[in-house]
């Protein structure tokens, strides 16, 4: 057989080899990622009333992206102790945010870091806060102490939106983090 | 495109009227590799964190092309072989002297300077993709090394970090220099050699 | 003539018995503030807890949560004015801070007095 082919026969069976090992192992890329981070970059943005009226006096209005159903319904029905806080609303007011919050949450979001969320996570545990989520964690592992928890302008990694400049819009994008007397910082 | 016309059939005159040759010099396997190559590294230096799968798929084809160049390298044609273009120290240097003085012989094959351009590119490819798999892995949680426990690997996740960056503008660098190196036998040597890379062809003399 | 002064001025009994006037109020916007600034025992990690923890000790002064730095505008009714107008708002907010500060639901004896004392301000 001559060279050629013995090159060309090569060379597709490597790509070909290469393809199914990736395209078949549970942590390859999926085709949705594709368009994904163009056409649903982000979170999905707040913009339900209620919930940015019961749920943001505190704290940021968290996007329902950013949690699966399961922790969701874990907060919800546990707001008599929230995180060392009271934050009880009326039965009504509760089963509405619920509903929108599992509606869009994570496992069930188009957004590329709902996705990369929804993927992150464990099938046994569930996560009781956004700050726990293993994805959450692998982004935000290599920023210094004294930046967020030791920087008295920001003290925890719950408030996205001191750092985030644009959380609004549902974006987390690196281009938009200005740390609170740091300022822009690059890993 | 009338000049590049012109350019050809001037080549192909040439090989007529001498009694030299055209004769294949580079493999059907080397020239698709080389080329989806240029393909995928632009496209993955510049799509970067913005397109991610993009990058991450351009990342992949360069894995598997460079799987099977290395390979291809031990088994494959005479010049694609990498005996075929593996010089000395001295061997290089005293190339790129006769090259400044227009003395260098032509080689039909990859010359030494364009030998270790090669291996250097080669090497720095392997660390640019190996480096990304790793931070595929531990950043995103996804790909090959996506079950590498993150938390132990956090003070060298830094480092793989630097290293990917530095070495994918390593690459950037050498692939400069490379085009550069290619104009310059170029011309001194009178062949075009970018028509080379997509016939195969060169001429014996 | 006499009668006739007594039953002038019996209008303008009954009208302060009415309107929550200076009288009926100043003992309950003492009560109030008392309540108000009360430190009572909770559980970790806020030990100490009181209306002030996150209202600071000024009412006509912002004041910030515990735990998120989430600024709070000014619980005095006459530097905030649209304060206490929406009663479905005014019972959340009661609900939530008395089961953390008092560790109990504030009776609506306590909920008046404390709104005395805020609208006083």
């Amino acid at each position: 057989m001559n060279k050629s082919v013995i090159g060309t026969l090569l060379i597709s069976s490597t790509l070909l080899c290469v393809a199914m090992s990736f395209l078949y192992s549970q942590n390859a890329v999926s085709d949705d990622d594709f368009f994904t981070q163009v056409k649903h970059p982000g979170v999905l943005p707040v913009k339900d009333k209620t919930y940015i009226e019961e749920c943001s006096s505190c704290h940021m209005a968290y996007s329902p992206g950013l949690l699966p159903q399961k922790s969701w319904a874990k907060i919800m029905n546990n707001l008599e102790n929230h995180f060392g806080d009271n934050a009880e609303i009326l039965p009504n007011d509760n089963k509405q945010i619920l509903a929108y919050l599992q509606k869009n949450s994570a496992e069930k979001s188009p957004y590329y870091r709902s996705k990369k969320i929804a993927r992150s996570l464990s099938k046994n545990k569930i996560v009781d806060r956004i700050t726990n989520t293993p994805y959450f964690l692998r982004k935000h592992d290599e920023i210094p102490k004294k930046f967020v928890t030791g920087n008295p302008k920001v003290r925890s990694f719950s408030q996205c939106n001191l750092c985030h400049q644009n959380t609004k819009n549902g974006s987390f994008n690196e281009d938009e983090i200005s740390i609170p007397g740091v300022g822009y910082w690059h890993d | 495109m009338q000049r590049y016309r012109k350019f050809i059939m001037s080549i192909k005159l040439n090989a007529k009227s001498t009694p030299s040759q055209t004769i294949m010099v580079w493999d059907l396997l080397v020239r698709i590799f080389h080329w989806t190559l240029v393909l995928s590294f632009f496209t993955a230096y510049f799509t970067e964190d913005d397109f991610q799968a993009l990058h991450v798929w351009a990342g992949y084809t360069i894995i598997s092309l460079l799987f099977t160049r290395i390979l291809w390298g031990f088994i494959g044609t005479t010049h694609a072989k990498f005996s075929d273009f593996y010089y000395s120290k001295h061997q290089i240097i005293v190339f790129i002297k006769e090259t400044l003085q227009y003395k260098a012989k032509r080689f039909i094959g990859h010359n030494p300077a364009g030998g270790a351009m090669i291996f250097l590119l080669l090497i720095s490819l392997v660390i640019t993709t190996i480096t990304g798999l790793f931070l595929y892995g531990l950043e995103e949680g996804q790909g090959p090394l996506a079950s590498l426990p993150y938390q132990n690997w956090l003070s060298v996740k830094k480092y793989i970090n630097e290293l990917h960056d530095f070495f994918a503008n390593f690459t950037l660098f050498l692939i400069l220099i490379h085009i550069i190196g290619v104009l310059i036998e170029s011309i001194i040597h009178k062949e075009n050699l970018i028509h080379s890379m997509i016939s195969g062809k060169k001429h014996e003399n | 003539m006499k009668i006739i002064y007594i039953l002038l001025c019996i209008p303008f009994f009954l009208l302060s018995a009415n309107t929550n006037a200076a009288s009926l109020t100043n003992g309950d916007i003492i009560k109030g503030k008392q309540f108000w600034q009360k430190e009572r025992v909770g559980k970790q990690p806020y030990l100490q807890r009181s209306c002030t923890s996150c209202h600071g000790i000024d009412q006509t002064k912002k004041g910030k949560h515990i735990k998120t730095n989430k600024v709070i505008e000014p619980m005095a009714l006459s530097i905030t004015s649209t304060r206490f107008s929406n009663e479905k708002k005014v019972e959340k907010w009661f609900l939530r801070n008395c089961k953390w500060a008092v560790g109990r639901t504030c009776t609506t004896n306590e909920k008046k007095q404390i709104l005395a004392y805020l609208k006083s301000l």
